[in-house]
């Protein structure tokens, strides 16, 4: 069953199309991959899903409802929540409240209910710290809660941003580059982490460059080359497409690669 | 020992008028900590808290507390429509735009008021009996104690919101990265809207204050009151919450320090040397970071 579907996706910033009629389907339950080289615009699908940017053509939908010009801060309450390439966590706010924020699109948060409702919002509060304690003990991050994020280690933030992206219990997780700056010991760790997360029911869609950790995991590929996907299969299919191994090492033919 | 007496009395009065810049103090670094901008609208909007005070006042069926309420609420309405009309529409312009759309709205607050209830300063009727309270030589009087007691109490529960409720920890999110804080599902607008909320029923509650302590409501009571609360706000460290209330009680004593040693026709003056002398040799203000943009 799909439960994100991208239906003929253009996105142009002036004379540029990043992203060209994209179409995609992520299967529930699945972890799907989106490879390509640099500037092939993997970002920017993310930043389509979330509602950053709104697609000049085509539709995106969860589970059968429209994301197109729903406002970014609704996405995660409609059950997408992600990672950044660069972390991009609240460096001068604690773990523990790195991992509430996560929450809040669950429940109600205001003024006036700060001040109105005030033994609702203490019981609607600790259940936040209930679940913002059980997504740090997930990934291992439990001991750290009253650290300031900006002093954990570099593996650790990294950790820190998918437990903020899971507290709310989202139906897909977008990871954007989840690995980058890792060591080979961390990003076997970080393979095992990605499959426990698919386990407890999360579909997974990540943006990545490591390719040894892309065909570890990923039951699908999909493959962008400027904005237009060129192949989508299993890890032994992608590897073995012509026009994939041609966008990343080139056909040993002289070709112009400026579109025109 | 009357030196040490004097001293003690000053510090009181420093104490009341500081409470009052450091109500209007946290508007102006709230505002500035998540969306980077000076509002400096706030000196009218203390004024119209004020105001609102005075009217809700003269209906004579009100007490100090009602009062308070009623102009806290009304400048909190104000303080959301000012940044609806005058500075939403400008939130993806330069910061001078927004400034000078400030300016603008504090201008306009000011001359409103001279149209509605005329230019002249108006005396405050007597929400309760002023009483003295003799501590050996010196004196605190109720009114002072009130001011006191109503600013503790506000900046406490801010600081309870901002540190434990929901809004507040995505208030403290967003100051720090808005798009990040919008993907975990934070309505920036809505968090915007509550700052401006806040920092304006503040101002509002010190306009209050202001008149029931200085018996005086006139139209232009804004326009110092709120520099010299801006400056407390640098010198707190702009964005910070505990910088602002320091600051605001350190201008205040200062104020009521020059006084007690015969400068007073300078008094307006410690306020703007401290701002000069604060951004020369420590911008980033008592509690602010050194190179970090804002809390």
């Amino acid at each position: 069953m799909s439960l994100l579907t991208l239906d003929n996706v253009t996105i142009r910033f002036g004379g540029l199309t990043a992203v060209d009629t994209v179409n995609l389907e992520i299967n529930q339950g699945e972890i799907l991959a989106l490879i390509g080289p640099n500037g092939a615009g993997k970002s920017t699908v993310f930043n389509l899903i979330t509602s950053i940017y709104q697609p000049t053509e085509g539709t995106i939908s969860l589970a059968g409802k429209s994301l197109v010009r729903i406002p970014t801060h609704k996405i995660a309450e409609m059950g997408i929540t992600r990672t950044f390439q660069t972390i991009r966590l609240f460096s001068e706010l604690s773990v523990l409240d790195n991992v509430k924020i996560g929450a809040h699109c669950r429940g109600k948060a205001g003024l006036f209910q700060a001040f109105t409702r005030l033994p609702g919002m203490k019981r609607e509060e600790a259940e936040i710290e209930e679940k913002a304690i059980k997504a740090l003990e997930f990934l291992d991050l439990a001991t750290k809660c009253e650290e300031m994020a900006k002093n954990l280690s570099y593996g650790e933030q990294r950790r820190l941003e998918i437990a903020r992206a899971l507290v709310s219990k989202p139906k897909l997780l977008l990871l954007d580059e989840p690995a980058a700056g890792m060591n080979p010991q961390e990003k076997v760790v970080l393979m095992e982490m990605i499959r426990r997360i698919r386990d407890t029911g999360i579909t997974i869609f990540l943006v990545e460059h490591d390719m040894k950790l892309v065909m570890g995991i990923s039951e699908r590929i999909a493959v962008l080359d400027y904005g237009k996907l060129i192949a989508e299969g299993t890890p032994l299919e992608v590897r073995s497409n012509n026009a994939v191994i041609e966008a990343y090492l080139g056909s040993g033919k002289f070709k112009s690669r400026i579109r025109r | 020992m009357p030196i040490l007496n004097n001293l003690m009395q000053q510090l009181v009065n420093g104490l009341a008028l500081g409470s009052i810049y450091a109500l209007i103090a946290l508007g102006y670094t709230m505002v500035y900590g998540i969306i980077g901008m000076i509002n400096f609208a706030y000196g009218e909007i203390f004024m119209f808290g004020a105001y609102a005070g005075l009217v809700l006042a003269l209906t004579n069926y009100v007490n100090v507390y009602v009062a308070l309420l009623g102009a806290t609420f009304i400048t909190m309405v104000l303080g959301v429509v000012i940044e609806r009309v005058a500075y939403r529409p400008l939130r993806r312009s330069s910061r001078l735009s927004a400034l000078i759309s400030a300016i603008g709205v504090s201008f306009f607050l000011s001359s409103l008021m001279v149209r509605v209830k005329g230019p002249n300063t108006r005396g405050f009727p007597t929400l309760f009996e002023n009483r003295i309270f003799e501590i050996g030589d010196f004196q605190i009087t109720i009114y002072q104690i009130v001011i006191i007691g109503v600013a503790g109490l506000l900046m406490l529960s801010l600081h309870l919101f901002v540190t434990y409720s929901k809004m507040g920890r995505a208030m403290r999110a967003c100051a720090q990265d808005q798009d990040a804080a919008s993907l975990m599902g934070v309505n920036i607008d809505r968090v915007i809207s509550v700052t401006f909320a806040i920092g304006s029923g503040l101002a509002g509650a010190a306009g209050v204050l202001a008149g029931i302590y200085f018996n005086a409501v006139q139209p232009y009571m804004g326009l110092l009151a709120g520099l010299k609360a801006f400056a407390a706000a640098v010198l707190g460290g702009i964005g910070s919450i505990p910088g602002a209330m320091i600051g605001g009680l350190v201008i205040g004593l200062t104020e009521i320090l020059g006084v007690t040693v015969n400068l007073s026709e300078y008094k307006d003056a410690f306020a703007f040397a401290i701002l000069i002398l604060v951004l020369l040799f420590k911008p980033s203000g008592i509690m602010g970071r050194k190179a970090n943009k804002k809390v």
